[in-house]
């Protein structure tokens, strides 16, 4: 059970948002927490699927935003010179033509990684975690 | 005086909850240890240092500066040995050491005499780094961390290595969660919150107190869950009775340790980690060195003032060491 206790702060209640480029609306983000008490590299995050109103988001269509940089999800596992800093909230960004209507909406983030300094007997531990919040999106 | 070669430290991952949630600043941190008395601090470089691992100088500056201002001493430069941060292989020999030089050059620079590595590090790796360490006058301890003992092949080619080379570089930092017996208040909070029934967990505790082992116990649960089932496994894995024998080899190699709780009572106990046995027995073997209080409740109750946790621990180890 190491490790749980985090889980339910990944999904901030800051910056969920629809998206616009040239004016038009493309998508929308949330703002999540990388779940532990430290920081680690992104090639650690073994699953980060996000879904809403009780629909997957499809991978190809979700960024994850860090450190100045966007990487899709795919990238993920090579990402070992990437440094999630705990305090630093990475942007989830999705793809969506006119974005999300307004109101709530039901946000699901299914979590892990690997914890990499934990092989005591051989196999890492691989913490894993679910958050689902409710947020309103902004008329 | 009784204990006075003990000193008492603090490791800021004590504050991780306040930390994590922006409740308490870094500086917050670090008034509230010297605040509740403790004189020494451990840093954990991978949670609280920006740009870990190549911190900047005017961080590290900062940070110096919040010790000096609120008269505690850097102590230790708390490292890890991520072997599993690539998802294709494990770091190299040559990865591993540079990152253990980039530690000890940061601790060395910045004044702390400890840096705490990992036992993957590896006792042929950590030999090599002794003349590194020596140069930067740095001791550079393994942690010893549960569900590691002595006892385990790894640690007995560190003993060996220590016997060896003698300690004034290298050595061991005991973590006492290798002593904890039982699963503590916030275990149990936390295993209800994941599904464990009352009624289960007391057959489970029933069981383990006559000494049988997990399959037994389980078998003796009505229709356990997955959650139920996954629980007692932990239960039966994960604490074992202390072995305070364990100790001398310990402090024989040891210039700092990590004093793990997960929750002290408003008596001034700790009922899983036996402070009331190890403290005594690791002043009369002669330690000189700081003791971190080591707060890690947070992991499994978030809602346990994790402060009022550490007023309460080094309460508990004044009391036992019989110190002011």
């Amino acid at each position: 059970m190491h490790f749980q206790a985090y889980f339910k702060h990944t999904i901030t209640d800051e910056g969920f948002r629809n998206v616009a480029v040239n004016g038009r609306t493309t998508g929308y983000e949330i703002r999540i927490r990388f779940p532990s008490y430290r920081g680690s590299q992104l090639s650690c995050v073994t699953r980060l699927d996000l879904s809403v109103d009780g629909a997957p988001v499809d991978p190809n269509d979700l960024l994850l935003c860090l450190n100045g940089k966007e990487f899709l999800m795919s990238r993920i596992p090579e990402l070992y010179s990437e440094y999630w800093f705990v305090l630093d909230r990475a942007t989830l960004r999705v793809a969506k033509e006119g974005g999300l209507a307004p109101g709530n909406h039901e946000l699901r983030v299914d979590f892990a990684y690997r914890v990499p300094y934990t092989g005591y007997s051989g196999d890492y531990v691989v913490a894993e975690g679910r958050h689902v919040r409710t947020l309103a999106m902004a008329r | 005086m009784k204990g006075s070669k003990i000193q008492l430290g603090v490791s800021l991952y004590s504050f991780t909850i306040d930390y994590f949630l922006e409740k308490y600043s870094i500086e917050a941190c670090v008034a509230k240890a010297a605040e509740l008395g403790f004189t020494g601090v451990e840093i954990v470089a991978a949670m609280m240092v920006p740009d870990y691992p190549w911190p900047t100088d005017a961080w590290m500056t900062y940070f110096r500066g919040l010790l000096d201002k609120y008269g505690l001493a850097p102590v230790t430069y708390s490292a890890y040995i991520d072997m599993g941060q690539r998802t294709d292989r494990d770091m190299t020999e040559a990865e591993i050491v540079q990152s253990t030089v980039n530690d000890l050059d940061i601790a060395s620079r910045y004044g702390f005499p400890v840096v705490r590595t990992q036992h993957a590090i590896s006792p042929e790796i950590l030999e090599k780094m002794v003349p590194y360490a020596a140069k930067r006058d740095v001791w550079l301890g393994v942690e010893l961390h549960a569900p590691h003992t002595i006892h385990v092949p790894v640690w007995q080619k560190y003993f060996a290595l220590f016997d060896r080379l003698g300690s004034d570089h290298i050595g061991i930092i005991p973590d006492f969660g290798v002593f904890q017996e039982h699963p503590h208040k916030p275990w149990f909070t936390q295993a209800a919150e994941l599904g464990m029934r009352a009624q289960t967990l007391e057959v489970l505790l029933a069981a383990r107190k006559e000494g049988l082992g997990e399959e037994a116990a389980v078998a003796r649960t009505k229709a356990p869950t997955d959650a139920e089932r996954r629980i007692a496994h932990e239960l039966f894995k994960d604490f074992k009775p202390a072995r305070l024998e364990d100790l001398a080899p310990m402090v024989k190699h040891s210039k700092y340790m990590h004093g793990k709780f997960y929750y002290v009572d408003e008596n001034l106990k700790e009922n899983c980690v036996p402070y009331d046995r190890i403290l005594p027995a690791i002043r009369d073997l002669g330690f000189e060195g700081f003791i971190a209080s080591e707060y890690e409740g947070h992991q499994f109750d978030e809602s346990i003032d994790g402060t009022e946790q550490l007023t309460r621990h080094i309460a508990m180890e004044k009391r036992i060491l019989g110190l002011a």
